[in-house]
């Protein structure tokens, strides 16, 4: 894109009041105005198999009926481990409605999307979508957010929500192997570590591990402090921006900015400790993939809610 | 174009004798609302789930929509329609007649589907 096209670009979003907030890459991949609908933000449902012709399927992905036993009879599985059988806290649209204002509406019209947790500590719940970029060049998700624990105790309810989540799951598309480059996974994946046993932390960590892709294991950021914006009752909520950039042919993050503050990542790698193996390292049936994650986790068994106003993604061709 | 939206509210759920509730779902975008409910198994001498959905102000404080609510006693599927329930949105149900052992009395799956 040359100069003259990019500030026109620019001058044009500038003045479009819903995209005014934002910064947008040059081509915007999509703009996810919960106004309008969910657009495809889905809860999160692990893989389950039923491939048992499938030769080269990754052992611990169980088949289903395997899976359902498990999640029924065993009482050690780490509650964000099970197949979300039984009762599910999924995304829904929100009008953010409490018992003392009423109604407050999202930051730009009535509705928001809500990623709510189960009433169970530890329980861990994200939207998802999943894409391609038709493109190896940077990718850019932009939103504005406010997440709270349930009011219906009259707390504050702060310290009950343990992390906030922005995980990407990115693959390589396959026809760099003609231009004789191996495609590989990578997880660049930003965690708000909010709160520990009853006691604010208030920092952004990345993910530096091989667990998963919303699993870790976590890093904290050098420069990684933040007091994010929470407000100082249940129900008043308070809008924090985020902005986060990779790069899909470098393997590298680009840049992340959160509420006002500029976080040093560029040209940070996530290379996965111990490496992936197997099937987990393989990109077979996802080329191409970036699969996002918003999550809230909640430390204790009471539900804490993650909403988002809108989402932008974008992407620059090279 | 209306929007559409299919909430899996309980998937694969065990339910043994006893009360219990969904979780709640926001709904006010929506003019309908269809709880749809499979019954996977069913077990015991007399097995038996009333369903009652469930409307709330605040999502804290719940009481009885006035829809008939559903009479559950065997496999298949049911379905709760209802219109005018604002925006929280829960199901209430109330489980008997399973085996004596506890085991599950009903293994269900549970979707909110919303249109407007």
């Amino acid at each position: 894109m040359n100069t003259n096209q990019g500030n026109l670009q620019q001058a044009l979003m500038r003045a479009d009041p819903r995209l005014s907030r934002f910064n947008p890459l040059e081509r915007i991949l999509h703009f996810d105005d919960f106004d309008t609908g969910q657009h495809g933000w889905q809860g999160y449902f692990p893989d389950y198999d039923g491939w048992s012709d499938y030769p080269e399927r990754y052992q611990p992905v169980d088949a289903v009926d395997q899976a359902i036993e498990k999640a029924r009879r065993d009482p050690r599985m780490r509650i964000d481990r099970k197949l979300p059988f039984g009762p599910r806290a999924v995304p829904m649209l929100s009008s953010l409605t409490s018992w003392d204002v009423g109604t407050a509406g999202s930051l730009s019209g009535t509705y928001a999307l809500k990623i709510p947790t189960l009433p169970q500590a530890g329980s861990k719940v994200f939207a998802q979508k999943r894409l391609g970029s038709p493109w190896r060049g940077k990718f850019r998700v932009e939103t504005w957010f406010c997440f709270k624990g349930e009011p219906a105790d009259f707390r504050l309810g702060e310290t009950d929500i343990r992390a906030l989540y922005l995980t990407f799951d990115v693959m390589d598309l396959h026809h760099i192997r003609e231009q004789g480059q191996e495609p590989s996974r990578w997880w660049p994946a930003l965690r708000y570590h909010n709160a520990e046993d009853g006691k604010l932390v208030r920092r952004w960590q990345a993910n530096v591990g091989s667990e998963g892709v919303k699993d870790g294991a976590w890093e904290y950021l050098e420069d990684g402090g933040q007091d994010l914006g929470f407000n100082r009752a249940a129900t008043k909520y308070q809008w924090n921006y985020l902005r986060f950039t990779f790069d899909l042919a470098r393997h590298e993050y680009v840049d992340f900015h959160c509420h006002g503050k500029e976080f040093n990542v560029h040209g940070r790698q996530h290379d996965p400790h111990p490496p992936l193996e197997g099937w987990r390292a393989s990109t077979d049936k996802c080329p191409g993939l970036i699969g996002t994650g918003f999550g809230i986790e909640t430390a204790t068994d009471k539900r804490c809610f993650l909403y988002l106003d809108a989402v932008v993604v974008s992407a620059t061709e090279s | 174009m209306k929007n559409v939206h299919t909430a899996p509210v309980e998937v694969l759920s065990a339910r043994s004798d006893g009360a219990f509730f969904t979780e709640p779902h926001e709904a006010g975008w929506a003019d309908e609302a269809l709880a749809m409910v499979y019954v996977r198994e069913a077990a015991g001498p007399l097995p038996s789930m009333v369903l009652r959905a469930q409307i709330s102000a605040d999502g804290a404080r719940w009481f009885d929509h006035p829809a008939a609510p559903l009479q559950i006693g065997k496999t298949g599927g049911y379905g709760l329609p209802l219109t005018h329930f604002g925006n929280w949105l829960r199901l209430a149900g109330e489980v008997s007649g399973g085996p004596a052992n506890g085991s599950p009395t009903f293994v269900i799956d549970i979707y909110w589907i919303l249109k407007g």
